[in-house]
């Protein structure tokens, strides 16, 4: 297309009005960017885009908005459904939630449950733990009682045996051991004026477990049961007894083996025997 | 106007609605067709929203444009002629018409349709037909030369005249 030719042409064609062979040609020429011919253009448009305006305004009826409102309303809700529609997507982010959901509750779960069971191993640990300690500290009170027991047992013992052993007048009395123990050796310390005494033995065999040694006084001939004499694990008897109240008549001590807890006249076998001195 | 704010559109509707109905109406002579056309002009602004973009200028000169290539092609298509493509001509409209936004704008669109409505009455009508033929009917000049009945050189001769002339009286106008 020619120059003079092509600016004759851009008229008719930002009217619209050339054919599409001949508007393909002026685009062409368009496109190339000639100046003077995009001025031409930009005025012939500029009188192409005035023309509407020459046009007066007629109102619409006013369905057209309504319509226009109700179509765009339509097309979102078909939008929506569409996406709704969309059943693997949907579905995949349906159980994507709904797993993730169970996936959180399943760790809560397991997390509470195992915060749960740390807690009771915990506690039961801790209150087995306080139990023990509990335990121990009752069985130590019980032996410290225990052990209170016996040291006031013991002390008492001695006070008595001190008592006697200080008291003025006291007779001492020595025990031999016989044909059963001859290594046994002990001791009487009797008060006559309190009828009161303490024997003293050493080198005791420990009894069999269904037997006690039982301490005898002899009034004349006549056996007297004096008590039961508790041994230690060394063998020694340390024990304050009664005396009879006519000690005058009193003879002799003597400790026999006999049945567990004693019986009221000797039995059995006699482990030591001591003779009382008349002074 | 941004996706969703059918408030803004509403707005644009009440503005420009009758222009673009009357513009519509006069190219297609049909009510019904114009509402079609644009009730499917707001539609596709809706649609390719972030919407009106300011950069294109004052939003009425791009939409007439719209509106008139839109009944363009629907004659077009009624009548099974040759359809052609507006994308080019949109696109150029764009590059050449950009305009910053005008805060006087009904003052000027009422100017402007004074201007051009007077520049047109001061046509001879020779030269005002075929262009209104052109312009509001999408007839191209061998179909003006058909219906009027002249030469193709005298359609053409008279479709550079009548808007070389528009042109002249618009400038003055201005």
């Amino acid at each position: 297309m020619e120059h003079e030719e092509l600016k004759n042409s851009i008229a008719a064609y930002c009217l619209g009005a050339l054919a599409p062979e001949e508007a393909r040609q002026v685009e062409a020429q368009l496109e190339q960017g000639d100046p003077e011919i995009l001025k031409i253009y930009g005025e012939m448009q500029r009188v192409v885009r005035a023309m509407p305006f020459a046009v007066p305004e007629k109102e619409p009826p006013p369905t057209l908005k309504k319509n226009l409102f109700a179509a765009i309303e339509a097309n979102a809700l078909r939008s929506q459904a569409t996406a709704a529609a969309s059943p693997a997507v949907q579905d995949e982010k349906r159980l994507d939630v709904i797993e993730s959901a169970k996936a959180w509750w399943m760790r809560l779960s397991f997390g509470l449950a195992f915060v749960a069971l740390t807690l009771a191993v915990g506690l039961g640990w801790y209150s087995h733990a306080l139990k023990g300690r509990l335990d121990a500290i009752e069985n130590q009170l019980l032996m410290s009682g225990r052990l209170i027991e016996a040291l006031r047992t013991e002390i008492s013992n001695k006070e008595r045996i001190l008592n006697v052993v200080n008291s003025p007048g006291i007779q001492l009395v020595k025990l031999d051991g016989l044909e059963a123990s001859p290594s046994s050796k002990g001791t009487v310390y009797w008060a006559p004026a309190q009828n009161k005494a303490v024997v003293a033995i050493f080198d005791l065999p420990a009894p069999p477990s269904d037997k006690d040694y039982q301490l005898w006084m002899l009034r004349g001939n006549q056996p007297v049961d004096a008590g039961i004499l508790p041994v230690s694990d060394s063998g020694q008897v340390v024990s304050s007894f009664d005396t009879i109240s006519d000690g005058a008549n009193l003879a002799a001590f003597a400790v026999t083996l006999e049945p567990k807890g004693g019986v009221p006249q000797p039995t059995g076998q006699m482990y030591l025997l001591g003779a009382v001195t008349k002074g | 106007m941004s996706a969703g704010d059918t408030t803004a559109l509403s707005v644009l509707y009440d503005r420009y609605a009758a222009r673009l109905f009357g513009l519509a109406s006069k190219i297609l002579n049909d009510s019904a067709l114009a509402e079609d056309v644009v009730q499917e002009l707001f539609m596709h602004l809706w649609e390719q929203s972030g919407g009106f973009d300011q950069r294109r200028g004052q939003p009425l000169p791009w939409m007439m444009v719209m509106c008139r290539n839109r009944c363009i092609d629907k004659l077009r298509s009624l009548k099974s002629n040759l359809k052609r493509s507006s994308t080019l001509e949109e696109n150029l409209n764009e590059i050449v018409t950009n305009e910053s936004a005008d805060p006087l704008e009904y003052v000027k669109h009422k100017e402007l349709q004074e201007t051009i409505t007077a520049a047109l009455e001061q046509l001879p009508e020779e030269q005002r037909v075929p262009i209104e033929l052109s312009y509001f009917e999408g007839l191209s000049q061998t179909e003006i030369a058909d219906r009027l009945q002249v030469p193709l050189g005298t359609v053409k001769t008279r479709v550079r005249l009548g808007m070389q002339k528009l042109r002249n009286l618009i400038i003055k106008a201005n």
